[in-house]
């Protein structure tokens, strides 16, 4: 890339940044609960106003009427959501998997991908839904059947957005030992049947179900059976934006509970002068440098590395999402038993900080995954 | 480390004495050989209450006050206390059924294994209790005990909570060292035939569903160290008002409620603690307030330790049958050596903190404010003679001031500063270790489950918002580091400074 189309885009990234941090304040920040169960209803409304703000076609290609940026810049905007509203960051970033599932499959037919896209994108403009909580190896996928054309059967299990969305980005498989495909599903069609809304720990506004499939007419989305092809490509490039998700509920954490220590009076002094609840605060703010450090080099590295048998992008989002774990859990006991109650933002935090950790899958596989990769790699 | 090192006096260094860890060896001799028996009861009688009633309930009341706040499990209670387990653990000579008080531990960590919330409407009743007789007024705890049993057997469930917690004053107000610069706010004023209360307690769990509500407050709020005061507040006296109850994160059965006080009235008679009661005593209205709440944490902690324990293991469990069905690929994920790792990791963990809460117990059955319950002769006297016997002859001699002075006198004076060092620094180890357990084996038991894990339906992840609040409430973790810290490392380390 030139210097110029840098500028060029690093300004366009600001933007982005600003908008979705404006967006968060304006249109988040006071309505943060009101995501949750019970009242989760209340959602719709605000992923239609980040539809307006163009917030679901980050990772778009321009020619797809997207904003053609790629995932690291994707993964700013999900950091800077996820701060004020994880839950809210989970709907972007699931919208944003399933994106990538299609234009993964849109290398071999770039025509036929666009307009899936079109069609799934359509006048409601809800974003798609995507099994974002698991990967391939922990589900058992429908089955396909069909001549010239793809009928699925079976069980979605955990559908996230699929209590909101139209459609559906969903893996299935004709036979079991060739391989998985992913189809487009309108989950409007008959044959469809979802679960209410799952309640989950964390992420509740991104309406997870589950879904049974009776002969429902699919798309298929790229080459069949190259469906692992594409979750590989989509989890390298989403992997990022889990691990922005993971650092953003980290600065919310940190930051409520830095304000909270400055301003609450226990023991004759603000309680920040305790060196205990100081030390606590270094530990998190020390990992939220080392995690900015982290995804910061791989965003400088993402568009000309290629890509390594141990993505860091992957190593990342396991390690990220962990620490965030433990900082969130540090936050609320940093506020006490305020930070256990709804009124404060900390159990949220630490709710949605462990619901992110099963972004893409369980971390135990992520991480064999991730060591198989390296040994196969030494061995050759 | 030096756990058999040779106990030795006026050591300087920070102590791993043999007797602060471990009391099963001295318990074994001086204990009753009874309460073997009753832990095994307790725990089956918990396992049925477990499977009669907590199970077919426990989501559906969790969701259901996810979506009404106000909503209260008054249900749940009555049938607790239709199974008697409201004064099961009261002793027998203040009109209770009885059961050995170490008995109540495994029987929480048994129904915390299913619903900690529902299980802590239960504890939290338990816990009012032991303020009541961490005041060592003899008489009004008679006379309070008693009408609660006959509350209960009437089959109106009549629980006590304690209200301590202000809502500028957490730590401050339970910690003993903070205590004197505490922004408290609850004033008791000494008026003709009672005090005048006004003020609020907020996070006061099961307020809403208790009758009595033990009052820790100050007759002068800027010397609250020295004015401490233990009032008894029953619903419906006058100015005594329930105000919003908290939407907490989990243990959401068991309300945390706001009392407020506005010219409160309570009468003499239910002062259970008071500076001015301490006549014939040699001891300042400070040491003996300071007592007061040092009395009941080392037979409370356990008993959150004994929670704890209960969702590590139920976290435990949930993972293990995980991952025994789950498929990965067409294998079991049971068969990975890093999943039978992990189970191994969680297995451990929850068999360190039932040993750890059961030595507490120990303790509190050794030296804490209920050790006269566990002296064999007065235990199996107790045991064996019928409650009638208590009510004609025994319960009209607390009655008596001298022997109110007497059980003061024993509990204030005679307790040595050793055991207290002991049970403080045990309480808080308990306390911290088995709470942080409890969060570790949820976080693992949902890492290893994955997404699944994070299912309301799966219930790992109530498991988890519950077992949060076991590592705040009865004094925050760190603070409890400290207090370990402070009684069992630097007690013999001139110089070091804690709290300060």
């Amino acid at each position: 890339m030139n210097q110029s189309a840098c500028v060029q885009q690093n300004e366009e990234l600001r933007a982005f940044h600003d908008l979705a941090r404006s967006f968060a304040r304006k249109e988040l920040l006071e309505h943060v609960h009101e995501h949750e169960y019970p009242y989760r209803r209340k959602v719709t409304g605000v992923v239609k106003m980040a539809g307006e703000a163009g917030l679901f076609g980050i990772n778009l290609p321009v020619n797809w009427g997207g904003s053609g940026l790629d995932s690291s810049a994707l993964a700013g905007i999900v950091e800077e959501i996820g701060a004020i509203d994880a839950g809210m960051a989970a709907i972007l970033f699931t919208h944003a998997a399933a994106l990538e599932i299609i234009a993964a499959a849109a290398v071999i037919d770039e025509e036929r991908c666009q307009s899936i896209y079109e069609l799934a994108t359509g006048p409601d403009g809800t974003p798609l839904a995507f099994q974002s909580y698991t990967s391939p190896e922990e589900i058992e996928f429908p089955e396909v059947s069909g001549n010239g054309k793809h009928l699925l059967n079976g069980k979605l299990p955990f559908l996230a957005l699929g209590g909101m969305a139209r459609y559906a980005v969903a893996a299935g498989a004709r036979q079991k030992d060739k391989g998985f495909s992913y189809y487009l599903i309108d989950l409007s069609s008959a044959g469809v049947m979802k679960s209410d809304p799952i309640l989950t720990l964390g992420f509740q506004a991104c309406q997870a179900v589950d879904v049974s499939l009776k002969d429902v007419p699919a798309l298929l989305i790229g080459t069949e059976g190259a469906g692992n092809i594409y979750f590989r490509k989509m989890l390298s490039a989403l992997s990022v934006s889990a691990a922005a998700l993971s650092l953003g509920i980290m600065q919310g954490c940190f930051k409520e509970a830095r304000d909270y220590a400055c301003q609450r009076w226990q023991g004759g002094r603000n309680i920040v002068e305790w060196s205990g609840v100081r030390m606590k605060l270094a530990e998190i703010a020390i990992q939220i440098d080392v995690a900015k450090s982290c995804l910061s080099g791989i965003r400088s590295t993402y568009d000309t590395a290629s890509p390594a048998a141990n993505d860091p992008a992957v190593a990342a989002a396991i390690h990220i999402s962990e620490l965030a774990c433990g900082a969130a859990s540090e936050g609320v006991q940093l506020l006490g038993g305020n930070g256990y109650m709804k009124d404060y933002g900390q159990e949220k935090r630490m709710r949605d900080a462990r619901q992110a950790r099963s972004l893409l899958g369980m971390s135990g596989l992520k991480k064999m995954k991730y060591i198989d990769k390296i040994i196969e790699e030494a061995r050759i | 480390m030096g756990l058999i090192r040779e106990e030795t006096s006026g050591d300087s260094s920070p102590g791993f004495s043999f007797m602060d860890s471990l009391n099963s060896l001295e318990a074994q001799h001086r204990l009753p050989a009874r309460i073997k028996t009753d832990f095994h009861e307790a725990t089956k009688l918990a396992r049925r209450f477990n499977d009669e009633v907590l199970r077919p309930i426990y989501q559906d009341i969790d969701r259901k006050i996810m979506e009404d706040n106000e909503y209260l499990p008054v249900e749940f209670i009555r049938k607790a206390n239709e199974w008697g387990l409201y004064t099961f653990w009261i002793p027998k000579m203040y009109g209770g059924q009885g059961m050995n008080m170490l008995s109540l531990y495994p029987f929480m960590e048994e129904i915390s294994s299913v619903c900690a919330g529902l299980a802590n409407l239960i504890g939290a009743h338990y816990l009012g209790v032991s303020v009541l007789c961490s005041s060592c007024n003899i008489k009004v705890i008679n006379r309070i005990l008693r009408s609660v049993v006959s509350e209960c057997n009437k089959g109106n469930p009549c629980l006590i909570s304690l209200a301590w917690t202000e809502p500028d004053a957490g730590t401050d107000s339970s910690e003993i060292p903070l205590l004197p610069q505490a922004k408290v706010r609850t004033q008791a004023t000494k008026v003709a035939g009672g005090y005048m209360v006004n003020g609020s307690k907020v996070f006061i769990s099961a307020g809403h569903v208790s009758t009595w509500h033990m009052l820790i407050c100050y007759e002068d709020i800027r010397r609250p160290a020295d004015t401490l005061i233990m009032l008894a507040v029953k619903n419906g006296m006058k100015g005594f008002t329930f105000g919003h109850k908290e939407e907490k994160m989990g243990q959401k059965a068991c309300v945390a409620s706001e009392l407020i006080f506005e010219d409160c009235f309570v009468p003499d008679e239910n002062v259970c603690f008071s500076g001015d009661q301490l006549g014939g005593l040699n001891i300042t209205a400070r040491e003996a307030g300071m007592k007061v709440i040092s009395l009941f944490p080392p037979v409370s902690q356990p008993g959150v330790g004994s929670i704890g324990t209960g969702i590590a293991r139920a976290a435990c469990d949930a993972a293990i049958r995980y991952a025994a069905k789950k498929k990965i690929a067409g294998e079991s994920l049971i068969n990975q050596e890093w999943v039978q790792m992990a189970i191994a990791d969680m297995y451990a963990n929850v068999v360190m903190a039932r040993a750890l809460y059961m030595e507490a117990a120990y303790a509190a059955g050794l030296k804490s404010m209920i050790r006269l319950l566990f002296a064999k002769v007065l235990f199996y006297l107790s045991l064996y003679t019928p409650s009638w016997v208590f009510t004609r002859f025994v319960s009209p001699l607390f009655n008596l001031e001298i022997i109110n002075r007497l059980y003061r006198k024993m509990n204030f004076e005679w307790t040595s500063d050793e055991d207290e060092r002991h049970m403080s620094g045990l309480g808080a180890l308990t306390k911290f270790s088995c709470t942080d357990i409890a969060v570790a084996n949820c976080a693992k038991a949902i890492d290893l489950m994955g997404a699944d894990g994070t299912r309301n339906d799966a219930g790992t992840e109530k498991m988890l918002r519950d077992a949060k609040l076991l590592q705040i409430y009865e004094g925050t973790n760190e603070v409890n580091r400290i207090n370990l810290f402070a009684h069992h490392i630097a007690h013999n380390m001139p110089g070091v400074r804690v709290f300060e």
